[in-house]
């Protein structure tokens, strides 16, 4: 299919203003009057709160008001009503809020906030997720089976709120008929989001019993809907406004700071109120991702044919689990891996710790399972005398097999083993490079699937204006968080509508009172699900125009044809133009009324998860791909240098080749912060989290970029995607730390079973044997 | 947040300065890229600022009898790019490995050193060069090591309302050669886990010095002392890396690098150092 907008690299309709500094921030907006929230956060990490005295902070200089748990709802949340705005009776995380000061500036805020007296009973507390599960740790929430759940929330009690189970024929039974069994146990540590805008929110309680909100928010209507729920407001009276969004990888999805400020602002009526996080406080008060401790069992017959996967995923939940809970949805749904697995068992667990909550981070749950599953590919390689492509081509889903889940792949699902086949020639299709003087060279690989989890009603819209000089004005309820999706659906809107990219504009920040409704934009579903909506405005917008065309030509709207922004009919043809301020007869009398042209999306046949066999249709779509790594060990200081990474991905049709690379290169590049330097060091002591700047939480620098990044993409057309497009946002995180892992096995024949895989960690893992 | 407003002066003349300075518990201001962090974190609540950046005598690079000095206030990318600088090899390499150009353009060779931390990249290159330092008081102004002014992590030897005019930097033997190695976690921007400045002149007159090894950055001595003994061995060098490493007991609570991490590479990067100065002369 040719297209003449579709495929083609159009500049990010945003990216001068990002450039040059001009765009506005949600914490670059000025309010009259605003008022300052700043958070009492608990310094312990699991506490009974005995008593809150804030009579001496009340008396501060700018003080206006303290709020604490008992001024405000609680318990809250979608899928486990588990936390509180402010905590109530116990804090559950060091960084939990206690209390908020409201005062004229930040600072009086600040000072107040130090000033309030909390007096504490101290309790044990519990980090690890093995460990938590044990009968005998300390129980986190006394009440969770009184919690209101969703139906999906099979709670088993101690710790262990989730138990999620996949099933398929008897693993255990064929386990032990394999020829060749490999396990291990895995982990992914704790890995914050590190957006380069943090959390912000303003908001106003009017004394009309309505509420304003601007909000760094991925989930502008996820956030109307809980605000509503917790502070018992109207939902049509609450207005979320999601600016310019200065990153999100899953840390602003759901409702984060939303429902503090939302609570904090209803105590004074009339006044916006603001809370702007530091560096710091998103390390302490806002959610982490990952934090997946797994074991898995894979057994293969003679020939390498994967016979059965017995597999264990324990999530160190944190204080509250419900966003963590959707999470482990996504590590279930994945857990097979990419692979034909006839024998399936497959247990994933969250369980409360006392650590800050886990929250959506790209690539939902799914990295975590593949660490285990990837690492234990290669090691059955090794055992079977195979190299780790022979074994995984043996074993990837091709259409008309059945996945984890038991749904039978199509076609159009995409291709991994072609995915395989690239990364294979491309990686080991030339010689290896000559090591440097004392360094070691290495390869690895990893297949990897990914699904947009969801509910199975998620929803799309998208809304298209006509302007009196014949652009259009499009807009859509999902927020562009720079991943570039507004311009992805401006050349979708263009492709459908025939006309120049530059003659559809956007309406880049989602307003709840007047975008079209979204669930929200995470899972890599917007291309998908919103490209989805604008085809269907696109299609809506063309039939009232041809309706109105019909009037002025005198004939019917079948009659009437498009075609690059005008109509025509029998040889007339009216631009496109004309009808955004009306057509009149020479009498002056009206022939057209306006029109929009409107699109709603929703998936169709999605079901929810079955939570004892796992067995459903519960992913709408999925991606396939498979990253390859080829890097460089220094054996005297354990640096190592990836030469290079590639990832070939089937996404279905791209729609903008540059901007999707640089998706998935990202993407990658995230994921080796996570393998090589990142990880979040909790202080034993107290359980605070002791790295909380940039300066200790060492994310990747331009100089760590790999030497050479590749990104290939095989475009089996999506049969429900937008001219057969979906999403690709997060799915360079998911195969790419085993692959490094795999790789830096092969060069040094380290076995790194956890994060991060650091220079201090190759070393002296080199000196002492097993990694520690 | 810095919580509570201080008094700031930013004084042009040394004099003005030395007097400023005798405010007790006032301090110092260069380029901020330390003190006002720790500010921040409300570790440091100064009873008055003294933004020193407009005082003439802290500033410049120029030659003195019989080497170079460098003033305080002069700006860490400007002693990496400075002409007279450049035979410091492992001067120049360390101060270039301090932040990035921002910051290096913000932060002071003076700060650098008075911030007295164990891992300052600027210091070992320093000591490699036997630098001096120069300070002021009311009562005049003296010279002494570098070495003797690092006291301790965050202590300087700067007595009650003394400041540090600059260091002096004895022109080197023209064969003499030097390095700067620096591991940390990134490659980007990060600070030292563990860092090493090697010197020689020939095959000869070793000079070892490291950051983040001990409680200062400090030379290596009894390691140097070996080395200089007598013709370069591989035997000597083993000697060497087991004498420094008798002194190095690195702190576990380190978020930068592990005990066991520092102490591997206290051999590994004396031998890297030594190799590449001498061009591989051991494969010990």
């Amino acid at each position: 299919m040719a297209f003449h907008t579709v495929g083609s690299n159009k500049r990010k309709i945003d990216g001068a203003e990002k450039a040059t500094g001009a765009t506005v921030y949600t914490a670059d907006m000025r309010f009259p009057n605003l008022l300052h929230i700043k958070v009492l956060r608990s310094p312990h990490a699991h506490a009974r709160i005995l008593s809150i005295d804030a009579g001496a902070a009340l008396a501060m200089s700018g003080v206006v008001k303290i709020v604490t748990g008992a001024d405000v709802p609680g318990p809250f949340g979608v899928a486990i009503h588990d936390q509180h705005p402010i905590a109530r009776d116990k804090v559950r995380y060091v960084g939990e809020p206690v209390a908020a000061v409201v005062a004229r500036t930040e600072r009086e805020a600040e000072k107040a906030a130090r000033a309030i007296v909390v007096d504490y009973e101290i309790l044990p507390f519990v980090q690890d997720p093995l460990a938590a599960m044990d009968p005998s740790s300390p129980v986190i929430h006394e009440n969770m089976m009184d919690y209101k759940t969703l139906p999906f929330v099979r709670r088993v009690g101690h710790n262990t709120y989730q138990h999620f189970k996949v099933r398929k024929g008897n693993a255990e039974q064929v386990m032990q008929q394999a020829d060749c069994v490999v396990e291990g146990d895995y982990y992914f540590p704790p890995a914050v989001h590190v957006q380069m805008e943090p959390h912000c929110a303003v908001a106003k309680y009017g004394h009309d019993g309505s509420m304003i909100m601007y909000a760094t928010t991925q989930a502008p209507f996820v956030v109307q809907t809980t605000i509503s729920e917790l502070l018992e407001i109207p939902y049509g009276r609450i207005q979320v406004i999601a600016p310019f969004l200065g990153g999100g990888f899953g840390g602003k999805s759901d409702i984060t700071i939303e429902a503090l400020v939302a609570c904090v602002a209803k105590h004074v009526p009339g006044k916006f109120v603001r809370l702007l996080l530091s560096r710091e406080e998103m390390f302490s008060g806002a959610t982490h991702g990952r934090n997946i401790k797994a074991h898995y069992k894979l057994g293969f017959d003679r020939a390498g044919k994967l016979l059965a996967m017995i597999g264990q995923c324990v999530q160190a939940s944190g204080g509250n689990a419900d966003y963590a809970i959707n999470v482990l949805t996504g590590t279930a749904l994945s857990g097979s891996g990419p692979y034909i697995v006839p024998d399936l068992q497959l247990d994933v667990y969250g369980v409360y710790t006392n650590t800050q909550p886990i929250g959506a981070f790209r690539g939902y749950g799914h990295p975590e399972a593949h660490l285990s599953i990837e690492r234990l590919m290669d090691e059955a390689a090794r055992k079977l005398n195979m190299t780790p492509a022979e074994l995984r081509m043996k074993n990837l889903l091709q259409a008309g097999e059945a996945n984890g889940i038991g749904q039978v792949m199509h076609a159009s699902n995409g291709n991994v083993r072609e995915c395989a086949r690239i990364i294979t020639d491309k990686l080991w299709g030339q010689p290896l490079p000559k090591a440097k003087s004392h360094c070691l060279v290495g390869r690895g690989m990893a297949a990897y699937m990914k699904t947009p989890c969801m509910p199975s009603n998620a929803q799309s819209g998208a809304l298209i204006k006509l302007n009196a000089d014949g652009s259009l004005t499009l807009s859509v309820g999902a927020v562009d968080m720079g991943q570039g999706l507004h311009t992805a659906l401006s050349q979708i809107a263009a492709e459908a509508l025939d006309l120049p990219f530059e003659r559809v504009l956007f309406k880049t920040s989602v307003d709840t009172f007047s975008s079209p409704y979204d669930w929200q934009t995470v899972a890599s579903r917007s291309t998908w699900g919103s490209g989805n909506a604008v085809l269907l405005a696109a299609a809506d917008f063309k039939r009232n125009l041809k309706t109105e065309a019909a009037k002025v030509f005198a004939t019917t709207p079948d009659q009437v044809a498009y075609a690059k922004g005008a109509v025509s009919f029998n040889g007339q043809e009216i631009p496109l133009a004309d009808f955004a301020t009306g057509l009149r007869n020479l009498d002056g009398t009206a022939i057209t009324r306006p029109f929009f042209g409107q699109g709603n999306f929703v998936a169709q046949g999605v079901q929810n998860p079955d939570l004892d066999t796992g067995q459903t249709n519960a992913a709408a779509d999925w991606t396939f791909g498979c990253v390859g790594v080829e890097l460089e060990v220094d054996t005297r200081t354990g640096e190592t240098t990836v030469l290079r990474l590639m990832n070939a991905i089937d996404a279905g049709t791209i729609i903008n080749p540059v901007l999707a690379t640089e998706q998935v290169a990202g993407a990658m590049l995230m994921a080796l912060g996570s393998a090589t330097s990142e990880t979040i060091i909790f202080d034993e002591k107290t359980g605070r989290v002791r790295n909380d700047t940039l300066v200790d939480y060492k994310i990747p620098g331009i100089e760590d970029i790999a030497c050479q990044t590749e990104v290939f993409f095989v475009q089996t057309p999506e049969e429900s995607g937008p001219y057969g497009a979906k999403g690709i946002g997060e799915h360079g995180c998911v195969g790419t730390v085993p692959a490094f892992l795999n790789a830096l096995r092969d060069a040094t024949g380290l076995d790194f079973h956890d994060l991060p895989a650091s220079p201090d960690r190759i070393i002296t893992t080199l000196k002492g044997g097993e990694p520690k | 947040m810095i919580l509570n407003a201080c008094p700031y002066e930013k004084p042009t003349t040394l004099q003005r300065l030395l007097e400023l300075n005798q405010t007790p518990g006032a301090k110092l201001l260069a380029g901020g890229t330390d003190l006002v962090l720790v500010m921040k974190e409300n570790k440091a609540e100064p009873a008055l600022l003294i933004d020193i950046k407009n005082v003439p005598e802290l500033h410049g690079i120029y030659a003195i009898p019989g080497g170079i000095f460098i003033g305080a206030a002069e700006p860490i990318q400007e002693v990496v790019e400075h002409p007279l600088t450049q035979v410091y090899h492992a001067l120049v390499e360390g101060a270039g490995r301090i932040g990035c150009y921002e910051i290096r353009l913000r932060a002071t060779i003076g700060g650098n050193i008075c911030n007295g931390s164990p891992s300052a990249d600027s210091v070992p290159g320093l000591l490699l060069y036997d630098a001096d330092v120069v300070v002021a008081g009311r009562s005049g102004t003296r010279v002494s090591t570098l070495e003797s002014f690092l006291l301790g992590p965050g202590r300087v030897d700067l007595q009650e309302g003394e400041v540090l005019l600059g260091v002096n930097l004895k022109t080197p033997n023209p064969n003499a050669k030097s390095k700067y190695y620096r591991c940390s976690r990134v490659k980007g921007m990060d600070l030292s886990g563990i860092s090493a400045g090697i010197y020689c002149e020939g095959k000869s007159n070793f000079r070892i010095a490291f950051g983040a090894a001990w409680p200062t950055v400090a030379r290596a001595k009894a390691a140097e002392e070996i080395l200089n003994a007598g013709p370069y061995t591989p035997e000597r060098l083993q000697q060497a890396i087991a004498a420094t490493l008798e002194t190095v007991h690195p702190r576990r609570s380190s978020m930068r690098a592990s005990p066991e991490y520092k102490r591997a590479m206290v051999g590994e990067l004396i031998q890297m150092g030594i190799e590449e100065l001498t061009g591989g002369a051991c494969n010990g």
